[in-house]
C-alpha cells in the first residue's frame, strides 16, 4: 500500500509542471465569460442531441417515414392548406414550414445532423490533414513540394464554389472494379455533402500541420534529441506531435462552425440535404417563398426561417467561442501579463 | 532580390497554379457519363449524331488526351454550353459579371477599411469595454449564417420598413435603361449601374443603385470583417510589443501617432496578405447574397446552375473563381512586397 | 557640479498574475551634470526600470507607487518628473533626456527610413528653430513666406493641417531641405562616412554598429542634458563595441551631457563611467567614484562581483545561490542569504544608504 501510494507521489511530483500548465489554462477558462458562453452552448446542443428521441419522439408512418431523419408531416391538416406554413400552436411548438412539415421535430433532428456533419468532417480531414502533413513536413524536398502545390490548387478555388461543383459532380453510386467482384458504394445526398466538404477541407489542414512540423522541427530541442538517438519516428511522435496540438485544437474547432456553416449553405441552396431531412440549412431552404409576408403583414412567417436559422446560428457560435478562446489562452504571447 | 525579379518569379509560379486549377476542375468532370461531358462543348439539344460528336470530341479517348482537347477549347473561350441560361457558358459569365462586381467593389472598401479601424481600436484598448464589444459583435457576424443574416436584413428593413428593395434596380429606373438602350440615348458602359447611371448623367439611377446595393454590402461585410478585425487586431498586438515602439514613446511622441503612423503601419502588412481571402470570401458570399436579394449575378447563376444539375456553368463558374482568386494572390503577394521594405529590397 | 537627476525612494511594483513583483523598492540616485554614471548589477536587478521610471515609461502593468525624481530642465528650473502631466513630460522626453537601447535592429522602425525616424524627433522637438532657419531664407514676401510664418506663429491651425495635405501645393520642401540638412549633419557627427546614403537607407540594411550609431543619432538629435544608455553594446561584437564607447565619450564632451550607462560588463564601466552605482534585487548597494570601487570596494555583493571577474590562469570564481524571486524577495537585506559576511541584523533590517568616505555610499550593515 505505501508503496503505491510513493509512486503516485512520485508520478504527480513529475507530472508536476503540466499539472501547473493545465492549472492555468483552466483558470484563464474560467476567467473568460465568452469561453465559458461558448462550453455551455456547446454543452446544451450535445445534450440535446443525446435527448433527441425523447424530446422529438419519432412519428410511425403514415405521417413521418422509418428514417427518424426525415421530418413527419402534419397530414392533420386538409390537403389544400397543406402548402402553406403554420406559426407555433400547442400541436407544432415552433410551428410548420412548406408542406407542413414539423419545425420542432426538425430543429432537434437537426441538431444530430449539424454535429455528424461537423465531427465526420473536421475527424476525416484532419486523419488525411495529419497523415499527409506529416510526411510532407518531415520529408520535405520533393514530395513536400508536390503536396504543396497540390494543396495550393485546391485552395484556390474558394470553399462553397469548390463544394457546389462536387456535389454536383459526385456520383449517387461508387462502382469499384476489384476484378472478380464489384464493390458498389451508395451516396446518399448527405454522404455526397459530407464527402465534397472533406475533399475540400483537408487541405487546410495538411498546410497547418507541415508548417507547424517545419516550425518545430528546426528548434533545438528536437536536434537534441536527435542527437541523443531517437530514431525519426519517435521524434515525431514524442517531441514534434505535442506541440502542434494547439493550433490545430484552435483549427479544429473553428472550423467546425465554418463546416456547419457550409453545409447549411449548400443546403439552403438545394444541394444539400434531401427536402424533408432534418437538417437546419434544408429547413430554411423549403421557406424560400415565405420570407416576408405582404403589405398587411410585413413580418411574414417569420418561424420558418427565424428559428432554424437561430439554430445554426448559435450552434456555430459556440464552437467560434471555443475555439477564439482557446487561441487567446494557448497564445503564448498574450500570457502571463 | 529586387522587386521587379520578385514580381517576374510570381507571375511565372503563376501559370502552374493555373494549370493546377484546370486539372482539379477537369478531374471533377471525370464523374461523368460521355453524354453529360459533350456538353462541355456544344448544346446537346441540338445534337443528332452522337457517335460523331464523340468522334470530334474525343469523348471516348483516354483522360489526358481529353484534357488536352479540353484545355485548348477552354483557351479559344469555348467552356460549355448552359442548358439553364440557353447560351454558352462564356457569354453567360461575362454577361452576368457586372452585378456581381458592383457587390463586390462597393463592399471590400467598407469592410476593409471598417476592419482595420475597429482592430486597431481593439488591440490598443485591449480588455477594456471597446475590445470586447468589437470582438464579440466580429464572432457574432463570423457566426452568422450568410443567407440568414441576408434574410434577416430583408425582413427587416425591406418587409418592416419598407426601405432597400431587393434587386438591382427599380421598375422606373429598369424601364428607363431598357427604352434608353433600345432608343439609343442610354449607353451601358461597364454594365455596373452606379457607374453607367453617372456617365449617362442621370444620377437617380446611380441612386437607385446604391439603394439596392445597400443591403448586400452591408451582408457581406458582416459576414467578413470578423476575420479582418481579427487578424488585424493580433498584429497590431504583436507590433505594439516590438522595441521600437518604446523608442517612439522615448522621443516624445503623442500615444496617438506612436499607434497610428508606427504600430499600425507594420500591422498592415499582414492584413495585406489577408485580402486575398477576402477576396475569396467575397466569392462564395455572393453566391448566397445575390440568391436571396434575386440579383442575377454569376453567383445566383451558379446556384441555380447547381439545382438543375447544369454541369458546364457551375464548373465555368468554379474555374472562374479560382482565375480571379489565383489573380487576386498574386496582386497582393506584390503589393506586399512592395509595401515591404524588408522584402524589396532584400 | 550640481546634480542634474536626483532620484529619491523610488519604489516600482509590478502587478502581475503570480504576485505583486518588488521591482525598485527605494532606489536613491544622483546624477551629476556633464558626468558619465554607471548602473551595474545583474540581469534582473532593476537597472533597466531605473532608466524607464526616468522617463516615466515604465511598461504596465508596472506602476511607480512613491518617490521623486527631480530633474534639472534646459531651463534651469529643477522639476519632479513623477509629478509632471504627460504633456510636458512629452516635451522632455528625446530633447531634454534621451534613451537608447540594446538591440538597435529592433528599436528602429523597418518601415521608415533613417531619415524619416531621425525627422521626427527633429520635428517633434526643434520645428521652431528649424522653421525660423526656413524664414530667414526666404527673401520674397510671398505665400510662402506668409504659410510657414503661419506655421511657426500657430502650427495646430486648421488652415496649416488642410494645406499640408494638398499634394503638391503642401509639399514644404523647404522645411524638408532644412531637416535632411541637419540630419545629414547629425549622421557625421556619429562618424558615419557617407551620411547622405545611410539617411537613404533601411534599417535593415545596415550593420549592428551602424544601427546602433542612427540610434545614438535619434537620440541626440534635440541636445538632451541627460543619455540614458541601457545596455547599448551588450549585443554587439567587440571591436564595433569599442567604436560606440569611443564615440559615446566624444559626444558627451561636444554636447556636454550626462549619460547613465546601464550594463552588467565591469570592464566598460573601468573604460567609460566616473562614477558607478551598484544594483542588487532593486536596491543600491553602493555608489562610488569607478578608481575608488574597484581599488576598495566597500559592499560585500561589490567584493563578490569584482572578484568573479575571470582572470587568465586563475580558478573561476562564482556567487553562491541565485538571484532572489521579486515577488517574494528576502526580509532584511536582499542580499543577506547570499552574503559571506551576513550578521543576524541582515534578516531584519534592511540597511540604509550612508556615505562611509568623500563621495563613497554603502548600504551595508557592516558600516
Amino acid at each position: 500500500m505505501t508503496d503505491f501510494k510513493s509512486k503516485l507521489a512520485e508520478f504527480k511530483a513529475a507530472r508536476q509542471p503540466t499539472i501547473k500548465e493545465l492549472k492555468f489554462i483552466f483558470t484563464r477558462i474560467k476567467k473568460s465569460p465568452l469561453s465559458i458562453m461558448g462550453s455551455a452552448i456547446i454543452i446544451f446542443y450535445a445534450a440535446l442531441a443525446i435527448l433527441a428521441p425523447v424530446l422529438a419522439p419519432p412519428v410511425p408512418p403514415p405521417m413521418g417515414k422509418t428514417d427518424p431523419f426525415i421530418v413527419w408531416k402534419d397530414l392533420n391538416i386538409p390537403p389544400l392548406e397543406r402548402m402553406l406554413p403554420r406559426p407555433p400552436s400547442p400541436t407544432h411548438p415552433f410551428g410548420t414550414t412548406e408542406e407542413s412539415y414539423d419545425l420542432y421535430y426538425g430543429c432537434i433532428w437537426g441538431t444530430i445532423t449539424a454535429f455528424k456533419v461537423g465531427l465526420m468532417v473536421i475527424v476525416l480531414s484532419l486523419i488525411i490533414g495529419l497523415v499527409t502533413g506529416a510526411i510532407a513536413g518531415y520529408y520535405g524536398g520533393i514530395v513536400d513540394e508536390v503536396l504543396m502545390r497540390f494543396t495550393d490548387m485546391v485552395i484556390a478555388v474558394p470553399g462553397l464554389v469548390l463544394c457546389m461543383a462536387l456535389v454536383v459532380a459526385l456520383p449517387p453510386q461508387f462502382v469499384i472494379n476489384l476484378g472478380f467482384t464489384q464493390l458498389s458504394i451508395e451516396l446518399t445526398k448527405l454522404d455526397r455533402v459530407l464527402l465534397a466538404l472533406v475533399l475540400v477541407g483537408w487541405p487546410s489542414y495538411t498546410r497547418v500541420i507541415r508548417g507547424e512540423i517545419l516550425k518545430v522541427r528546426e528548434e533545438d530541442y528536437v536536434e537534441a534529441a536527435r542527437a541523443a538517438g531517437c530514431s525519426d519516428f519517435r521524434v515525431m511522435i514524442k517531441h514534434i506531435l505535442p506541440n502542434t496540438i494547439y493550433p490545430i485544437l484552435i483549427m479544429a474547432s473553428l472550423d467546425t462552425g465554418a463546416i456547419v456553416l457550409t453545409a447549411a449553405a449548400l443546403s439552403f441552396l438545394g444541394i444539400g440535404a434531401p427536402p424533408g431531412y432534418a437538417d437546419w440549412g434544408q429547413l430554411i431552404s423549403l421557406s424560400r417563398n415565405y420570407i416576408y409576408g405582404d403589405i398587411g403583414n410585413p413580418a411574414g412567417n417569420w418561424w420558418v426561417w427565424l428559428i432554424p436559422g437561430l439554430f445554426i446560428f448559435t450552434f456555430v457560435l459556440g464552437w467560434n467561442l471555443l475555439g477564439d478562446a482557446f487561441r487567446d489562452i494557448l497564445d503564448p504571447t498574450l500570457r502571463r501579463r | 532580390m529586387g522587386l521587379g525579379t520578385y514580381i517576374i518569379r510570381r507571375l511565372l509560379l503563376l501559370i502552374p497554379i493555373l494549370i493546377g486549377v484546370s486539372i482539379i476542375i477537369f478531374a471533377i468532370t471525370e464523374f461523368f457519363d460521355p453524354y453529360a461531358r459533350a456538353s462541355l462543348y456544344v448544346d446537346p439539344t441540338k445534337v443528332r449524331d452522337w457517335p460523331a460528336v464523340f468522334q470530334k470530341y474525343g469523348l471516348l479517348d483516354p483522360v489526358y488526351v481529353r484534357y488536352f482537347r479540353w484545355i485548348t477549347e477552354v483557351l479559344h473561350g469555348n467552356l460549355g454550353y448552359s442548358q439553364e441560361n440557353r447560351m454558352f457558358v462564356l457569354k453567360a459569365l461575362m454577361s452576368k459579371f457586372p452585378a456581381s462586381a458592383e457587390i463586390a467593389i462597393f463592399s471590400t472598401p467598407l469592410t476593409i477599411l471598417l476592419g482595420i479601424y475597429l482592430g486597431v481600436k481593439s488591440a490598443v484598448h485591449r480588455d477594456k469595454v471597446v475590445d470586447h464589444i468589437t470582438r464579440v459583435v466580429a464572432i457574432i457576424g463570423w457566426s452568422l449564417p450568410t443567407f440568414w443574416s441576408a434574410i434577416i436584413l430583408l425582413s427587416v428593413f425591406y418587409g418592416g420598413f419598407g426601405l432597400f428593395p431587393p434587386g438591382r434596380l427599380g421598375s422606373a429606373a429598369e424601364d428607363f435603361i431598357s427604352r434608353g438602350t433600345r432608343a439609343g440615348t442610354y449607353t451601358v458602359y461597364t454594365g455596373l449601374n452606379t457607374f453607367d447611371g453617372l456617365l449617362n448623367g442621370q444620377l437617380w439611377i446611380t441612386w437607385d443603385a446604391l439603394i439596392h446595393l445597400f443591403l448586400p454590402c452591408v451582408n457581406l461585410t458582416i459576414v467578413q470583417i470578423a476575420l479582418l478585425i481579427r487578424v488585424m487586431r493580433s498584429s497590431m498586438l504583436e507590433e505594439l510589443n516590438k522595441g521600437y515602439i518604446t523608442t517612439a514613446r522615448a522621443k516624445g511622441l503623442a500615444q496617438n501617432e506612436v499607434i497610428n503612423k508606427h504600430a499600425r503601419r507594420n500591422a498592415l502588412i499582414p492584413t495585406l496578405t489577408l485580402s486575398g481571402l477576402l477576396i475569396a470570401g467575397m466569392m462564395t458570399g455572393v453566391v448566397i447574397t445575390e440568391t436571396v436579394f434575386h440579383i442575377d449575378g454569376v453567383g445566383s447563376a451558379a446556384a441555380r446552375a447547381a439545382i438543375r444539375v447544369d454541369i458546364p456553368f457551375v464548373l465555368g463558374f468554379a474555374m472562374f473563381t479560382g482565375i480571379v482568386f489565383v489573380l487576386a494572390n498574386l496582386i497582393v503577394d506584390i503589393l506586399y512586397a512592395y509595401v515591404d521594405p524588408r522584402i524589396r529590397l532584400g | 557640479m550640481g546634480n542634474l537627476v536626483e532620484v529619491q525612494d523610488l519604489v516600482l511594483r509590478f502587478y502581475t498574475y503570480e504576485g505583486v513583483v518588488k521591482a525598485l523598492e527605494g532606489i536613491n540616485l544622483q546624477i551629476k551634470e556633464e558626468e558619465t554614471l554607471g548602473v551595474v548589477g545583474e540581469t534582473g536587478c532593476g537597472k533597466t526600470m531605473t532608466g524607464l521610471s526616468i522617463l516615466g515609461i515604465t511598461p504596465p502593468p508596472g506602476k511607480i507607487e512613491s518617490g521623486k525624481i527631480l530633474f534639472k530642465s534646459k531651463y534651469g528650473k529643477t522639476v519632479n518628473l513623477l509629478a509632471q502631466n504627460e504633456r510636458i513630460l512629452r516635451h522632455i522626453r528625446g530633447s531634454d533626456i534621451s534613451m537608447i537601447f540594446q538591440e538597435p535592429g529592433a528599436a528602429l522602425n523597418p518601415v521608415y527610413t533613417v531619415e524619416n525616424q531621425i525627422a521626427e524627433a527633429l520635428l517633434h522637438h526643434r520645428r521652431k528653430e528649424l522653421l525660423e532657419k526656413v524664414l530667414a531664407q526666404i527673401e520674397k514676401d510671398g505665400i510662402e513666406k506668409k504659410i510657414y510664418k503661419k506655421m511657426l506663429e500657430n502650427p495646430k491651425s486648421l488652415t496649416i493641417k488642410v494645406f499640408t495635405k494638398i499634394p503638391i501645393i503642401g509639399r514644404q520642401s523647404r522645411l524638408k531641405k532644412e531637416v535632411r540638412k541637419e540630419v545629414v549633419n547629425i549622421l557625421r557627427e556619429m562618424e558615419i562616412g557617407d551620411p547622405e546614403r545611410v539617411a537613404n537607407m533601411y534599417p535593415h540594411e545596415l550593420s549592428g554598429g551602424m544601427q546602433q550609431r542612427v540610434v545614438i543619432a535619434m537620440a541626440l538629435a534635440c541636445n538632451p542634458t541627460l543619455l540614458i544608455a541601457d545596455e547599448p553594446t551588450t549585443s554587439l561584437d567587440m571591436t564595433v563595441q569599442a567604436q560606440i564607447l569611443d564615440l559615446i565619450r566624444r559626444l558627451k564632451k561636444t554636447f556636454k551631457s550626462s549619460v547613465l550607462y546601464i550594463t552588467h560588463d565591469m570592464g566598460v564601466i573601468a573604460e567609460l563611467c566616473d562614477r558607478v552605482a551598484v544594483m542588487y534585487a532593486g536596491h543600491i548597494c553602493e555608489i562610488a567614484e569607478v578608481k575608488e570601487l574597484f581599488k576598495n570596494p566597500a559592499h560585500p555583493y561589490t567584493k563578490a562581483l569584482l572578484e568573479s571577474i575571470p582572470r587568465p590562469g586563475e580558478e573561476f570564481k562564482s556567487i553562491s545561490g541565485m538571484v532572489p524571486n521579486l515577488i517574494n524577495p528576502p526580509l532584511g537585506c536582499r542580499f543577506h542569504p547570499r552574503c559571506p559576511f551576513a550578521k543576524p541584523i541582515c534578516a531584519e533590517e534592511m540597511p540604509k544608504i550612508k556615505e562611509v568616505k568623500q563621495e563613497q555610499f554603502v548600504a551595508c550593515h557592516l558600516y
